[in-house]
C-alpha cells in the first residue's frame, strides 16, 4: 500500500445493503484499509455516532435515490457538520442517481454514480486525486500476424502450394497491365514536386485510364453523383475532429487476452459520415476499420484525385480521401484499405501504404471468380500489389467471399491458400480470412441444419491443421443469419463473435444491426448495438468455450481433403490462371463466374 | 456586515431570485465589489424543453466568484482565476475568480463551515470583496454558521398552508434568535472542544463526545452531572430527542441550569423547528435556560407565493400561488423582521438592511 | 427541423408494438405514425406480425450520407 492506512465507515442509508458498497469494502480491504460496514437502516444519528466512536477518517454512504431523499441526505450532511465531523472526516455518497453535481448540491465531498470504479472510491479514501485511466492511451495497435511463423503442418498441401505459387510468379514475369503502369506513374508522382513534371505524369497516367477518369485529368470533370468537397467543408471537418478527439475515451471490447480484435466496415460514400461513424465505432470499442470503396471504382481503370464525396455506397479512393480518414483515426485503430477485387489493385495498395494503412486485402480467386475482374488481369495485378504490401510491411487478408456466390469452402480455401503462399514467397504477411457465416453452400448441403457452430468451427479447425497463420473471420461474421430486427441481429453477431473467440481466431469483422436492412444507409445507432452486444458476449464467455459436436472434426477433415483435391487439380492443370477460367477453384455451376473487367489488358513487355 | 447567507427552506422558495436581486442592486453601485459563492451547486437548472443546462446567476465585470474549477467555462461570464485553493468539491478544486466580462455563472463552492470561512476570508482579504453572498443549498444550513447575517427564503413551495408556513418560519427565527450566553460562560466555553459540565465554583468536567445526538451519549453524560452542575456546554450538534432525554435526567435540577450551545444552527439541524421550539419552551417552563455563544442573526425573510401544485388526475405539476397579501400580512404579523416579496417589492429593503 | 433532431447523427428509429390485424395494416400504421411525428423520409426496417399485432422498427432518416449535417457544421449546436 502506497498511502497511509485509513479507517473507513461504510453505511447504507437505505433499508437494504447496496452491492456497490460491498464491492468498495472489498476493494478497500484488499488495499489494506480498515473498514466497518454498518447494517442497513441505521439513523443518521447512529451513523454519525459510529463514526465518532470508531474515530474513522472517511464515511461512505450509499443511498438509492427515492422520495425526499435529497432532503434526507442534505440533513445527514448538516448533522455531520454540526457534529463537528466534517473538519476531519471525508464523506462520500454513492448510488444509482448520484452525479457530481448532485453530490455538490448535497454537500458531500465526492459523489459516486453508476459506472464508478472501486479504484475511484479507493483514490477518494486515500486522498489521491483520481486520475481516470486514459483508455485511449491504454489501447495499443495490435499486429495480428505477430505470433505466427507460417510453418505448414500439412506438408502435402505445402508442396502443392509451392508448385502453384512458383508457376504464378513465373507466369507474370514480363507481363504488365494498365493497373501496374498507373501504380508506377503514381509512385513517380509521389516523388516529384516539380509542377511541369507532375503535369506530364498526370497526362501519362490519364492515358491508362477509362474515359470517365480521363475526363477528370483533362478538365476536372467528375462522374455523376460525385463532387469535390469544399474548403468550408474541410474546415468544418477539422473543427469537428478536434472536438471529438478531445473527448474520446474508448471502451475496450475484449474481456480476456484471447478475444479477437474487432473490425467494422465503413463506406457511406461521404468521407464525413464515414469519419463520424468511425469515431462512433472507436468510442464503442472497435479495434479496426475497413474501407469499402464503391463497386464502380473496382471496375474503372484509374483513380481521381482530391477530396471527393459520393452519393452512393462505397467511399471513393483517392490519396486525399484516404488521408482524411487516416488523420481522423485514433493511433491505436487498425485500418484496412481493400484492394482485393478490382482494376486498381496495385495502386490501391500503393496509396494505402503511402498514407499509412495497417492492412490491405488481396485475393485473386475471389476477385476474379466473384469480384468481376478478369482472372489473368487480376493475377498479374495481384503479384504487383502483394509486392507493394511487402514493401510497406502491410499484412493483407485473403478473403474467401466467393463462398457467398456458392463456391464450397474447400475450393475457396484452396484459392485462399494459393494467394497466401504467393504472399509468403513475395515476402508479405498474409492473413487467412474464411467466411464465418451461413453460406449458400451449407444452405444447400445442410451442414448448418442443426447449428451454426459445427461448420464454422470445422473451417477454422481445417485451416489450423494446415498451417500456423493468423485467422480473421469475415466478413461480416454471422452474415445471412441476421434479420432486420436489431436485437436478433446484434445477438447473432455476438454469438458468432463468441464462437470465433472460442476458436481462438485473431480478428473478426462485425456487421451493424442494420446488416440485413437494405432500404437505406446504416445508422450510427445500429453500429453501437452490435459493438455493445459483442462486448457483452466476450464478458459472458470469458475463458469458457463453446463445444462443437463431433461433426466439426468430420467436416474439418473433409475440407482438408477437398483442399488437397482442388490443389492437385490445379497442379495437374499446369496453369493457375487457366484453372480459374476452367472453374477448378469454383465453377459456374457453383456460382463462380470468371470476371470480364480488364480482359485482354495484360501486355507482354 | 460582510458575509451574507441566503438559505432556502425548500426548492422554489425564491433563493435564487433573492440572490439575483441582490446582485443586481449591488451592481448598480459601482463602488461595491461583491463576491458570490455557494455551499451547494447553483446557478444552473435544466431547461426542460431543450434538456440543456442553463445558468441562472448573473455577475457584472469586476465582481468575484468562488466556484469549482470545472465550472469556470460553464456560464457565459468570462472569468480570470485570482486564487486556486486546495479545497475540493465533487466538481473539482475551488478557485476564486474575477469576472472579466459580464455574464452568467455556475457556482459550486466550499460546502463545509471551515472551508467556507477560509474561502470567504480570501475573497474579502485578497480579492477585495466588500461583501460576500453565500448561496444555500436545498435545506442545508449548517455551513451558514460562519455567515454574519442570514436571509431566509421561504414560501408556498415549502408548505402551501399559509398558517403552517408562517408558524414554521417563526419557529426557525425563534431558534436562530436564542439568547446569547453571558460573558463568563462565553469565556469558559471558548476553549472547550467537547461536551463539558460546568460546576459550581468553576470546576469543569469534560466528556469524550462533542455532539449530543444519541441516547447512549446522554446516558453516559448522566454520570458526570452531579448536584454541583450549573451548566452543560455542547459545542457540536444537539438532537432534539437527545435534548429531551437530557431534560429527563436533569429533572428538577433544570431550574437555574443553563444548556449552552455553540450556535443555534447546531440545534436547528436536528429535527423539525416545531419540535425544537416545543423542547425550548419546556426548558423555559421548567426555569432552565438554553443559550448560545454565537448568534446567527436573521436579517430578513423573503417570501414567495408560488408553488408547483401536483395534479393527481393529470399526474403533472402546474404552477399555483397562495394569496400573496395574506401570506405577507400573516408573516409580518408573526415576525419582528422585514418580510419581503422580492418579485413584488424588489430588493431595496434588503439593500438598506445590508447598509447600502 | 427542430433543434434536437439536428443532433441526430443520421436516423431516428421508432420501435414499438402496434395492435393491428395484418402486416399490411402494420406497414400502413407505421408510415402514418412516422408522418404524424413529422418524419417525411420514413422507411420500415423491421416488421413482424403475429397474433395480436406487429413488432415494428421504423426509421426516419434525418441525414443521409452527402447531406449537409447540422451537427457537423454548426459549432454552437456541437458544443
Amino acid at each position: 500500500m502506497t498511502s497511509q492506512k485509513k479507517k473507513v465507515l461504510l453505511a447504507p442509508l437505505d433499508p437494504v445493503h447496496d452491492i456497490g458498497l460491498k464491492m468498495i469494502k472489498r476493494g478497500l480491504d484488499l488495499a489494506g484499509h480498515d473498514t466497518i460496514l454498518l447494517p442497513p437502516d441505521y439513523s443518521p444519528e447512529e451513523i454519525i455516532k459510529a463514526a465518532i466512536d470508531n474515530n474513522v477518517d472517511v464515511i461512505l454512504i450509499s443511498r438509492t435515490l427515492g422520495y425526499r431523499v435529497a432532503e434526507i441526505l442534505g440533513s445527514f450532511i448538516d448533522l455531520a457538520e454540526a457534529s463537528g465531523l466534517r473538519e476531519r472526516v471525508k464523506i462520500g455518497i454513492g448510488g444509482m442517481a448520484i452525479k457530481p453535481e448532485l453530490a455538490a448540491e448535497l454537500g458531500f465531498d465526492a459523489g459516486f454514480g453508476p459506472g464508478t470504479t472501486v479504484e475511484e472510491a479507493i483514490a477518494f479514501v486515500e486522498g489521491r486525486e483520481y486520475i481516470e485511466e486514459d483508455r485511449g492511451a491504454r489501447k495499443t495497435k495490435k499486429d495480428i500476424t505477430e505470433k505466427y511463423d507460417y510453418t505448414f503442418k500439412n506438408k502435402r498441401i505445402e508442396k502443392l502450394l509451392n508448385t502453384i505459387a512458383d508457376e504464378i510468379i513465373e507466369y507474370v514475369k514480363g507481363k504488365t497491365t494498365p493497373g501496374i503502369e498507373r501504380a508506377k506513374i503514381r509512385e513517380k508522382m509521389f516523388e516529384s514536386d516539380d509542377e511541369a513534371e507532375l503535369r506530364q505524369l498526370r497526362k501519362e497516367y490519364a492515358a491508362f485510364c477509362d474515359d470517365i477518369v480521363k475526363a477528370y485529368y483533362a478538365n476536372g470533370a467528375l462522374k455523376e453523383k460525385t463532387r469535390q468537397l469544399t474548403s468550408e467543408e474541410l474546415q468544418a471537418l477539422k473543427s469537428y475532429l478536434e472536438k471529438v478527439k478531445a473527448k474520446m475515451k474508448p471502451l475496450i471490447l475484449q474481456h480476456i487476452d484471447t478475444n479477437p480484435v474487432v473490425f467494422i466496415q465503413y463506406g457511406t460514400g461521404c468521407p464525413f459520415m464515414d469519419i463520424a461513424h468511425i469515431k462512433t465505432c472507436e468510442a464503442w470499442g472497435a479495434d479496426g476499420v475497413v474501407h469499402f470503396d464503391p463497386s464502380w471504382g473496382a471496375r474503372t481503370e484509374g483513380f481521381y484525385e482530391g477530396f471527393i464525396t459520393h452519393e452512393e455506397d462505397g467511399s471513393v479512393i483517392t490519396y486525399e480521401n484516404l488521408k482524411l480518414i487516416k488523420d481522423a483515426l485514433m493511433p491505436s485503430t487498425l485500418w484496412q484499405v481493400r484492394a482485393h477485387r478490382g482494376l486498381n489493385t496495385p495502386e490501391t495498395v500503393l496509396l494505402a501504404g503511402k498514407v499509412g494503412a495497417d492492412l490491405t486485402k488481396i485475393n485473386i480467386a475471389y476477385g476474379s471468380l466473384g469480384g468481376g475482374t478478369d482472372p489473368e488481369r487480376l493475377t498479374v495485378d495481384a503479384v504487383a500489389a502483394i509486392k507493394y504490401a511487402a514493401r510497406f510491411k502491410m499484412p493483407f487478408d485473403v478473403v474467401t467471399n466467393e463462398e457467398l456466390c456458392g463456391v464450397p469452402a474447400h475450393k475457396a480455401f484452396a484459392g485462399m491458400l494459393i494467394v497466401t503462399m504467393l504472399g509468403l514467397k513475395l515476402g508479405a504477411r498474409p492473413i487467412l480470412q474464411p467466411l464465418f457465416c451461413y453460406s449458400p453452400e451449407v444452405m444447400i448441403s445442410g451442414q448448418m441444419k442443426d447449428n451454426y457452430i459445427d461448420f464454422n468451427a470445422a473451417k477454422i479447425f481445417a485451416l489450423k491443421s494446415i498451417l500456423n497463420a493468423p485467422i480473421w473471420c469475415g466478413a461480416p461474421i454471422g452474415f445471412l443469419t441476421q434479420t432486420e430486427d436489431r436485437v436478433q441481429s446484434s445477438l447473432s453477431t455476438a454469438l458468432h463473435a463468441s464462437l470465433a473467440s472460442s476458436l481462438e481466431v485473431d480478428g473478426i469483422s462485425i456487421a451493424s444491426a442494420d446488416e440485413a436492412y437494405s432500404g437505406g444507409p446504416i445508422s450510427a445507432a445500429a453500429r453501437v448495438d452490435t459493438l455493445r452486444a459483442t462486448q457483452s458476449a466476450f464478458r459472458f464467455f470469458g475463458h469458457a468455450k463453446i463445444i462443437p459436436t463431433e461433426n466439426s472434426e468430420i467436416w474439418a477433415s473433409q475440407i482438408v481433403e477437398g483442399i488437397e483435391r482442388t490443389l492437385e487439380s490445379v497442379v495437374k492443370n499446369g496453369s493457375f490462371v487457366d484453372a480459374l477460367y476452367k472453374g477448378l477453384l469454383g465453377s459456374r455451376e457453383e456460382g463462380a463466374y470468371p470476371g470480364r473487367a480488364g480482359r485482354g489488358t495484360v501486355k507482354n513487355i | 456586515m460582510r458575509i451574507i447567507g441566503v438559505a432556502g427552506t425548500a426548492k422554489n422558495t425564491g433563493k435564487t431570485t433573492t440572490i439575483s436581486a441582490l446582485l443586481r442592486c449591488v451592481s448598480q453601485s459601482s463602488k461595491t465589489k461583491v463576491g458570490l459563492t455557494s455551499i451547494g451547486y447553483d446557478g444552473e437548472e435544466i431547461d426542460n424543453i431543450t434538456g440543456l443546462v442553463k445558468p441562472r446567476l448573473f455577475l457584472n465585470k469586476g465582481n468575484v466568484v468562488a466556484t469549482a474549477i470545472t465550472l469556470i467555462n460553464a456560464g457565459s461570464a468570462e472569468l480570470k482565476i485570482v486564487e486556486e485553493t486546495n479545497i475540493f468539491t465533487p466538481l473539482g478544486k475551488v478557485i476564486i475568480a474575477e469576472v472579466k466580462k459580464d455574464g452568467l455563472v455556475v457556482v459550486a463552492g466550499p460546502n463545509k463551515s471551515g472551508e467556507l470561512k477560509r474561502v470567504v476570508d480570501t475573497m474579502i482579504e485578497k480579492a477585495g470583496c466588500h461583501m460576500v453572498l453565500v448561496d444555500g443549498a436545498l435545506n442545508r444550513i449548517a455551513p451558514m454558521a460562519v455567515t454574519e447575517g442570514l436571509i431566509i427564503a421561504t414560501g408556498a413551495a415549502r408548505n402551501p398552508d399559509v398558517a403552517e408556513l408562517v408558524q414554521e418560519t417563526r419557529h426557525i427565527c425563534d431558534i436562530l434568535d436564542l439568547a446569547e450566553a453571558e460573558e463568563s460562560y462565553k469565556k469558559i466555553a471558548s476553549d472547550i472542544k467537547t461536551i463539558a459540565v460546568i460546576n459550581k465554583g468553576g470546576k469543569i468536567d469534560t466528556y469524550r463526545y462533542s455532539a449530543l445526538i444519541h441516547d447512549d451519549i446522554v446516558a453516559e453524560l448522566r454520570k458526570i452531572i452531579t448536584d454541583d452542575a450549573r451548566a452543560v456546554y455542547i459545542p457540536a450538534a444537539v438532537s432534539q430527542p437527545a435534548l429531551e432525554k437530557l431534560l429527563k435526567i436533569l429533572g428538577a435540577r433544570l431550574s437555574g441550569f443553563t444548556i449552552l450551545l455553540h450556535d443555534p444552527i447546531k440545534l436547528l439541524v436536528s429535527a423539525s423547528p416545531e419540535r425544537i421550539v416545543r423542547t425550548i419552551n419546556k426548558i423555559e417552563a421548567l426555569k432552565g435556560r438554553i443559550e448560545v455563544l454565537k448568534k446567527v442573526p436573521v436579517l430578513a425573510v423573503t417570501i414567495n407565493p408560488f408553488y408547483p401544485r401536483y395534479m393527481f388526475d393529470k399526474n403533472i405539476y402546474e404552477p399555483a400561488y397562495v394569496d400573496e397579501k395574506l401570506l405577507k400580512e400573516e408573516m409580518q404579523k408573526a415576525l419582528s423582521l422585514p418580510v419581503v416579496n422580492i418579485l413584488k417589492d424588489g430588493a431595496d429593503i434588503l439593500m438598506k438592511i445590508l447598509g447600502f | 427541423m427542430s433543434k434536437a433532431l439536428e443532433k441526430v447523427m443520421d436516423a431516428v428509429d421508432i420501435e414499438t408494438f402496434l395492435v393491428c390485424d395484418s402486416e399490411e395494416e402494420a406497414k400502413k400504421i407505421s408510415i402514418q405514425m412516422m408522418n404524424e411525428l413529422g418524419f417525411s423520409d420514413a422507411s420500415i426496417v423491421f416488421i413482424q406480425h403475429l397474433g395480436p399485432g406487429a413488432r415494428v422498427r421504423v426509421r426516419g432518416y434525418i441525414y443521409k450520407p452527402g447531406d449537409r449535417y447540422n451537427w457537423f457544421y454548426n459549432k454552437k449546436n456541437n458544443s
